[in-house]
C-alpha cells in the first residue's frame, strides 16, 4: 500500500446503531477527483457494519468492509471490537483489487475469517485473490506473502439467517453490470438496509443520518447520474425488490444514512431511471468487470454520453447472457468497448464479445475503444485493429489510460462522451428532417416555437473556475437565458444545457461570474466562446481576464459583471436552471446598454 | 360572485349533485382499537382559495375504543346519507360516550346534530369557544365538557387489546379556527389535529406514502390557512414538544401523516420560523362572533398583507392570557375593536392583559365592532391615548351595518399600517444593497410581457394579470420558460403546478399603452381587462391580448422557491406570433432593486 498525501486525513469512527450493532465509518474529508463520481468534491465515507454477538457467543458478522485505503485505521478499530481468534464472517459485496487488498489483511489478522459473497462475487474474489495488481511498481513488484483464500460461503439466492443475538439478517444478491457481486444486507428487527452502492452519496460527514431528504438531494442525484444511470433498467429491478422490505433506515456504503422518508429516495431512483428510458438514442458500453481502472474510464465516458440526453446501456461481458449482448449490439446507435490488458492479452469475455460485435454489428454505427493498462496495452491495439479491419468507423481515437485516469483525463473522457452523444443526436435530427422533407414537424415552422423565440434575454458570458493551482478547471459559455429572480438577497437564474462542460462547475455552492455584454460590442466575445472546443480543452487558456474579489475570472470588455454563488438548481427538460445569489458586482461602462438577443425561433439560442 | 349554482356548505346536497361530484367513504384501522373513517370528496370546488390545487379533499373522523368509546370529529353534511349508516354499522351510536370536537368548522362538525339526535346523552368534548360555537350551530341541547391544555380524558383499557386510551388535550388557537384543540392518545401515540398539518388531497392512500406527490398541496394549504398565524403554529409546536413521541398525526383533511412525519413537522417549524423571525407584525385583535368583528378585522388584515406587512389575527376571547401577552407585547402594531360595555369575567381578563401588554413604541389603531352594546369608540381612543400610543390611522367608526365602503375603508387603513411597518425595513434593505452590485444587476435586461390567467369552475371564474419582465426561456425539449413571480402577487395563486397561463409578449413599437394599463392600481373586484383588446377562446390558460406581438400558452410543471419570488417553470403548449417583422419590447434599467 503506497502512502498518498491524503491518507493522513483518513480516520475511522464508530457509530452505535443499537446495542450489539455498530457502524464503522471511514471518513475521507478531501477526496481528489480521480473518479467521476467524486465530481462534487465533498469527500466521502466508507460505511461498514459490525454485528458484535458479544455475550451470545455467536460468530461476529462484518458487513461491507472498506477498501485498502482505510486499512490502517479500520483494522485498528476492528481489533478493539473483535478478538483475533473469532470466527469472523465478512459479507463482501463490491469486489475490486482495493477491497481484496484489505480482505487479505483481514484474513491475516483474523485467520478464522469466512467470506460471504454472491456467486459472481465469489468468482471475482477467487480471480483477484491470486492476481498481482498492476501498479506503478511494475511487473517486478515482489509478490506479497501468500495469504490463502479463506472459505467462501456462496449466497446463490436471497437467504435469511437468525444470528445468535436475535438479529435476523437477510442477504440479497443484486447483480448489476458495474457491480456483478452486489450483495445487499437487510436486518429485520431494526429495519436497517445496508444497501452498499445503492442510494449512496459521496459526501463526508460524521453524522450517521442526513438531516433531511433535501439536504443530500444533489449528491444522491449526481451519484445516480454517474454510476446508476448507465444501467437504469437493472437498478429499477433491484429497487422494486427492496421496496417490498419493511425498511426503517437505509444505510448505504458511502455517505450518511437515510432515516426519514426513505421511500422518496426510492421514488427518485425510479423517476431518474425513467428519464433515461425515455431517451430515443442509446450507446452500448461493453466492458469487463473487476479491474477497477477500466470501469472508471467507462463511468466517465458514460456520464458524458448521458449528459447529452443519450441513454447508456452497460454490459458486463463477463456476466451478461449472450442474448442481452446481442440485443444491445442490435438496438444501440453507437458501441464502445473497454478492456484492461492482462498479461499482454484482453480477457476472454472481451475477446468473445468482440467476436459477436464483428459478426453482428452494424458498420454504420460508430464505435470506440478504451482501456487502462499497466505497462503495455495490447488489448486496446487488438480491439482497434480488429474493428478497423472489420470496416467499423471510430467515433474517437482509441483511449489508452496508464493506470488510473487523472483529473484532466477524466474531464477529457467526459467531454469525449458528450461529444459522441451530441453527434448522435445531430445525425438523428438531420435524418428526421430528411425523412419528413423539412415538413410540418420541423419546429421552425411551429407557431408556438416561433412565439417562444420572442422571449428575449441579455447576452452574457458565464465564466467559472474551480479548484486551485494546476488542478484548477475553467469553464466558459455564452448565455442569454438569464433573468433576475430576487431582490433581497439579490439573485438571478441562468439556464444551462445539461451537456455543457461548464455544467459540472455549477453545482450548489460553486461560484462563477456573469459578464453582461454591451450592445454593439457583443460579437467579439461571442465568437470566441461559441467556437467548438476539443474535449478537455481549457476554455480560459490564453485569455486576458480580470479576477473578482473571490477569485472568479472576469471578462474585461463586459458592460457589467456579477459574481454569484449557485444556491438552488431545478431540472427543466434538457437544461438545469440555476438560481444564484449575487455576491458582488460592478458596472464597467455606464454609457453602454445591454446587448439583447432578438430571435425568430425558440428552437435555437 | 353571487351565482345561482353555488350552494352553501351546510345545505343538503340534492342526489343529483352528490352523483355529479363523486363522494365515497373509506374505513380502515390505523392503530390498536382505532379506526379512521375518511369521507372522500373527489371534486371539491375550487371556489375556496385553499382548494386551489384542485385535488379534492377528505374529511377524516376517527373512532377510538377503550373501555369507553370516543369519536373524533364527524364529516361534512353532504356525506350524511352514507356516513351515518357506515358509523351505525361500526357501532351503535348510543355506545359512543364522547365526541371530541377538534373545532367547529362545518366540514367536520356537519353531522354532530344527527349524532345528538341518535344519542342525546353523548358528551361533547371541546374547547370552551368550540362549545359556544356549537350551540349556535346545532340548536339542540347537549351535554358538554370544556377542555384546555393539560386536561385529560381517559377512555380506559380496551378489554381485547389491553391497550389503555388516555387523551391529553392541547389548545391550538388560530390553527386555523380560534376554537381548535389537538388531542393526543397516549395508548397509540396518535395526535389528532384536524385542520393543522392537513392538506386538500383526495386519494385512496390512507397514509403519506408518496411525499413528492402531496408536498405541493401540503405547502399550498399551509400558505393559505396556517401562514397568517405562523406565531400560533410555533406555539402549538412548542406544546407538541412536551408530548411523548408522536408516531402519527391524524389530520382532518387528506392522508394521515405517519411515513414521513418528521418531514412535515419540520416543514411547519421552518416555514413558521421564517415567517415570524424578527419580522415586524401587526396584531389585529377581534372578538369572534361579536358584531362584525370577524369580517372587519379580516379586511384590515388583508390591507396590511397587500402592503407586504406581516399580520397576526388575535381572538381576544380564545387566546389564553400568556399567549395574548406575548402576541401583543412583541407586535409592532396593535389594532383593537370596541368591546362589549359589560364584558364577562374572561373577556375582562383578556382586556386587562391586552392593555397591560401594550407599550408606547407600538403603532395602534381601533375600529368599531358594531356589536350592539359596545364601549363607545371615543372611550377606547381615550384609554389608548393615555397609554401614549402612536396612531397608525384614524379610528374606524362604523355608524350602520357595515357595507362594501366600510370594508374598503378598513382595508385601506390596513394598507397604510402595512406601509408603516414595511417602510423601515425597505429603507434598511435598500441601503444594505451594495451600490455597485445593484448597478450591475440592473444591466440584466428582460423583455416586457403581460402574464394573464383565468380559471373557471362551476362556482365562478377567477382571473389575474401581471406585468412581467423576469422571464427567460429555460429548455428546448420540451420547449419551456421560467417566470419569476413575487410571492405576494395575487396571480401567483393561479400559477400552481398544472395550472395554465398565457404569456403575452409586448412589442417594441406599441407596448406603452398596455404597460400603463396593467401597471395601474385596480380597485378590488374591478375587471382588469376592461378597455383592453382581448381575444377570448384563443388559449386555454387565459385571455390573449390582441395588441401583443405574440402569445404563449403555458402549463406550469415545476416551481422553485427563491427568497422573495417563486421561479415558475412552464412548458409551452401553444402560441403564435401576430407580426413576424416586429421586435420584442425590452426593459432596460439602471439599478436592480426594482423591476
Amino acid at each position: 500500500m503506497t502512502t498518498t498525501p491524503s491518507a493522513s486525513d483518513r480516520r475511522v469512527i464508530t457509530l452505535p446503531v443499537e446495542p450489539g450493532l455498530l457502524c464503522l465509518r471511514g471518513l475521507s474529508p478531501r477526496r481528489l477527483r480521480f473518479e467521476v463520481e467524486y465530481g462534487l468534491e465533498r469527500g466521502t465515507t466508507a460505511n461498514s457494519f459490525l454485528f458484535q454477538q458479544g455475550a451470545s457467543g455467536g460468530a461476529p458478522v462484518l458487513v461491507h468492509p472498506p477498501g485498502a485505503s482505510f486499512a490502517a485505521p479500520f483494522l485498528e478499530q476492528l481489533a478493539l471490537l473483535v478478538p483475533a481468534d473469532a470466527p469472523l464472517k465478512v459479507v463482501v459485496s463490491h469486489v475490486n483489487p482495493n477491497r481484496v487488498a484489505l480482505l487479505k489483511q483481514l484474513a491475516t489478522g483474523w485467520p478464522a475469517t469466512v467470506l460471504v459473497a454472491s456467486n459472481p462475487g465469489a468468482q471475482v474474489l477467487a480471480e483477484l485473490w491470486e492476481q498481482q495488481r498492476p501498479g506503478p511498481g511494475g511487473e517486478g513488484a515482489a509478490p506479497t506473502d501468500a495469504v490463502p483464500l479463506p472459505t467462501i460461503e456462496v449466497v446463490k439466492q436471497e437467504t435469511s439467517r437468525t444470528l445468535a443475538d436475535g438479529h435476523v439478517l437477510t442477504l440479497l444478491p443484486t447483480p448489476t453490470p458495474r457491480w456483478p457481486g452486489g450483495l445487499i444486507a437487510f436486518e429485520a428487527t431494526t429495519g436497517l438496509l445496508m444497501s452498499g452502492k445503492f442510494f449512496a452519496a459521496h459526501l463526508c460527514t460524521e453524522d450517521f443520518a442526513e438531516a433531511n431528504r433535501t439536504s443530500t438531494e444533489e449528491d444522491r442525484r449526481y451519484y445516480y447520474d454517474c454510476l446508476m444511470a448507465p444501467m437504469a433498467r437493472q437498478v429499477e429491478t433491484v429497487v422494486d425488490r427492496l421496496d417490498e422490505l419493511p425498511i426503517r433506515t437505509i444505510a448505504p456504503g458511502h455517505g450518511p444514512a437515510i432515516a426519514q422518508s426513505w421511500r422518496s429516495l426510492l421514488a427518485d431512483y425510479r423517476r431518474w431511471g425513467e428519464s433515461q428510458e425515455r431517451a430515443s438514442l442509446s450507446v452500448a458500453l461493453l466492458y469487463a468487470s473487476a479491474y477497477g481502472n477500466t470501469a472508471a474510464i467507462a463511468d466517465a465516458l458514460s456520464q458524458g454520453v448521458a449528459r447529452s440526453g443519450v441513454r447508456v446501456e452497460s454490459i458486463n461481458c463477463e456476466f451478461a447472457p449472450s442474448e442481452q449482448l446481442l440485443e444491445a449490439i442490435h438496438s444501440c446507435d453507437a458501441l464502445l468497448i473497454g478492456s484492461p490488458t492482462l498479461g499482454g492479452h484482453a480477457p476472454t469475455p472481451i475477446v468473445s464479445a468482440l467476436g459477436t460485435v464483428l459478426a453482428e454489428g452494424d458498420r454504420a454505427k460508430p464505435v470506440g475503444v478504451f482501456g487502462s493498462f499497466g505497462w503495455s496495452g495490447e488489448a486496446i491495439d487488438l480491439l482497434e485493429a480488429k474493428l478497423r479491419d472489420g470496416g467499423f468507423q471510430f467515433a474517437f481515437d482509441p483511449i489508452r489510460v496508464k493506470f488510473s485516469p487523472d483529473l484532466a483525463t477524466l474531464r477529457t473522457l467526459e467531454e469525449t462522451g458528450t461529444a459522441l452523444g451530441r453527434r448522435l443526436r445531430q445525425q438523428h435530427r438531420q435524418a428526421q428532417r430528411r425523412s419528413t422533407g423539412g415538413g410540418l414537424t420541423e419546429s421552425r415552422t411551429n407557431p408556438a416555437i416561433q412565439a417562444l423565440g420572442r422571449v428575449v434575454g441579455s447576452l452574457c458570458v458565464v465564466l467559472a473556475r474551480k479548484g486551485d493551482g494546476p488542478e484548477a478547471i475553467g469553464g466558459a459559455m455564452v448565455a442569454s437565458w438569464v433573468s433576475q429572480a430576487s431582490f433581497s438577497p439579490p439573485g438571478f437564474t441562468v439556464a444551462v444545457a445539461k451537456d455543457r462542460a461548464i455544467e459540472s462547475l455549477l453545482h450548489v455552492g460553486d461560484a462563477f461570474s456573469l459578464n453582461v455584454l454591451a450592445s454593439g460590442r457583443e460579437s467579439g466575445p461571442m465568437k470566441r466562446f461559441l467556437q467548438p472546443f476539443t474535449p478537455g480543452a481549457d476554455r480560459l487558456a490564453g485569455l486576458d481576464l480580470d479576477t473578482s474579489p473571490s477569485g472568479q475570472p472576469l471578462l474585461p470588455e463586459a458592460l457589467a459583471w456579477l459574481e454569484a454563488r449557485v444556491s438552488q438548481r431545478m431540472e427543466c427538460g434538457d437544461h438545469w436552471l440555476l438560481y444564484a445569489e449575487a455576491l458582488s458586482g460592478d458596472l464597467l461602462d455606464p454609457a453602454a446598454t445591454t446587448a439583447v438577443h432578438q430571435r425568430r425561433s425558440g428552437a435555437a439560442y | 360572485m353571487s351565482s345561482s349554482t353555488a350552494s352553501a356548505p351546510t345545505t343538503l346536497p340534492s342526489p343529483a349533485e352528490a352523483a355529479a361530484s363523486r363522494l365515497s367513504l373509506q374505513c380502515e384501522p390505523i392503530a390498536a382499537d382505532t379506526t379512521a373513517i375518511r369521507s372522500l370528496d373527489w371534486d371539491r370546488s375550487r371556489f375556496d382559495i385553499e382548494f386551489g390545487l384542485r385535488n379534492g379533499t377528505t374529511y377524516n373522523a376517527f373512532l377510538v375504543r377503550g373501555e369507553r368509546t370516543a369519536l373524533v370529529d364527524t364529516s361534512h353534511a353532504k356525506f350524511r346519507d352514507t356516513w351515518i349508516p357506515l358509523l351505525e354499522g361500526l357501532i351503535e351510536p348510543t355506545a359512543i360516550d364522547h365526541l371530541i370536537v377538534s373545532h367547529t368548522e362545518p366540514d367536520h362538525s356537519g353531522l354532530i346534530g344527527d349524532l345528538i339526535d341518535r344519542h342525546p346523552d353523548i358528551e361533547i368534548v371541546g374547547s370552551k369557544v368550540a362549545i359556544q360555537f356549537l350551540q349556535d350551530q346545532v340548536h339542540r341541547p347537549f351535554r358538554s365538557r370544556a377542555v384546555k391544555s393539560g386536561d385529560e380524558l381517559d377512555l380506559g383499557v380496551h378489554p381485547d387489546s389491553g391497550v389503555g386510551h388516555r387523551f391529553s388535550f392541547l389548545s391550538a388557537p388560530n390553527l386555523h379556527w380560534p376554537d381548535t384543540i389537538f388531542s393526543f392518545d397516549h395508548g397509540t401515540g396518535i395526535l389528532y389535529t384536524c385542520d393543522a398539518f392537513g392538506l386538500h388531497y383526495c386519494s385512496d392512500d390512507l397514509f403519506d406514502v408518496d411525499p413528492g406527490a402531496i408536498a405541493p398541496d401540503f405547502r399550498f394549504y399551509y400558505d393559505c390557512l396556517m401562514a397568517p398565524n405562523a406565531r400560533s403554529v410555533l406555539q402549538a409546536l412548542k406544546r407538541m414538544d412536551g408530548l411523548p413521541e408522536i408516531n402519527t398525526i391524524a389530520v382532518g383533511h387528506g392522508p394521515l401523516l405517519r411515513e414521513h412525519l418528521p418531514l412535515w413537522v419540520g416543514d411547519y417549524r421552518d416555514w413558521s420560523g421564517q415567517r415570524s423571525a424578527g419580522e415586524a407584525y401587526a396584531a389585529i385583535c377581534y372578538l369572534s362572533q361579536y358584531g362584525f368583528c370577524d369580517r372587519l378585522s379580516q379586511a384590515i388584515a388583508r390591507g396590511v398583507g397587500k402592503a407586504s406587512g406581516q399580520v397576526q389575527l388575535v381572538d381576544l376571547r380564545a387566546t389564553d392570557p400568556q399567549e395574548l401577552a406575548a402576541l401583543i407585547g412583541e407586535a409592532s402594531a396593535v389594532v383593537v375593536p370596541t368591546w362589549p360595555a359589560s364584558p364577562d369575567a374572561d373577556l375582562q381578563t383578556a382586556i386587562g392583559t391586552l392593555l397591560a401588554a401594550l407599550h408606547p413604541k407600538q403603532w395602534v389603531g381601533c375600529y368599531d365592532a358594531f356589536g350592539g352594546n359596545d364601549e363607545p369608540i371615543d372611550t377606547l381612543v381615550g384609554q389608548l391615548r393615555n397609554l401614549g400610543q402612536k396612531w397608525a390611522f384614524e379610528p374606524l367608526r362604523i355608524r350602520q351595518v357595515p357595507g362594501g365602503a366600510d370594508y374598503q375603508r378598513c382595508e385601506e387603513a390596513g394598507t397604510d399600517l402595512g406601509q408603516l411597518l414595511t417602510k423601515e425595513k425597505t429603507i434598511a434593505a435598500m441601503k444594505a444593497l451594495d451600490g455597485d452590485l445593484d448597478k450591475a444587476l440592473g444591466r440584466l435586461s428582460g423583455g416586457l410581457y403581460i402574464v394573464t390567467a383565468r380559471q373557471d369552475d362551476e362556482a365562478g371564474s377567477r382571473s389575474g394579470a401581471m406585468v412581467a419582465s423576469w422571464v427567460s426561456q429555460a429548455s428546448f425539449d420540451p420547449p419551456g420558460l421560467t417566470v419569476a413571480v413575487a410571492k405576494d402577487r395575487a396571480i401567483e395563486a393561479l400559477m400552481q403546478v398544472d395550472d395554465r397561463f398565457v404569456l403575452n409578449v409586448l412589442r417594441e413599437d406599441n407596448h406603452q399603452p398596455l404597460l400603463r394599463h396593467f401597471l395601474r392600481r385596480f380597485p378590488p373586484g374591478a375587471d382588469r381587462f376592461a378597455g383592453v383588446n382581448v381575444l377570448e377562446g384563443v388559449a386555454a390558460g387565459g385571455p390573449v391580448l390582441g395588441d401583443a406581438l405574440a402569445y404563449l400558452g403555458c402549463r406550469v410543471t415545476q416551481r422553485m422557491e427563491g427568497p422573495d419570488h417563486w421561479i415558475i417553470y412552464a412548458v409551452v403548449e401553444e402560441g403564435n406570433v401576430a407580426d413576424t417583422t416586429a421586435a420584442t419590447a425590452v426593459h432596460h434599467r439602471k439599478v436592480g432593486n426594482h423591476y
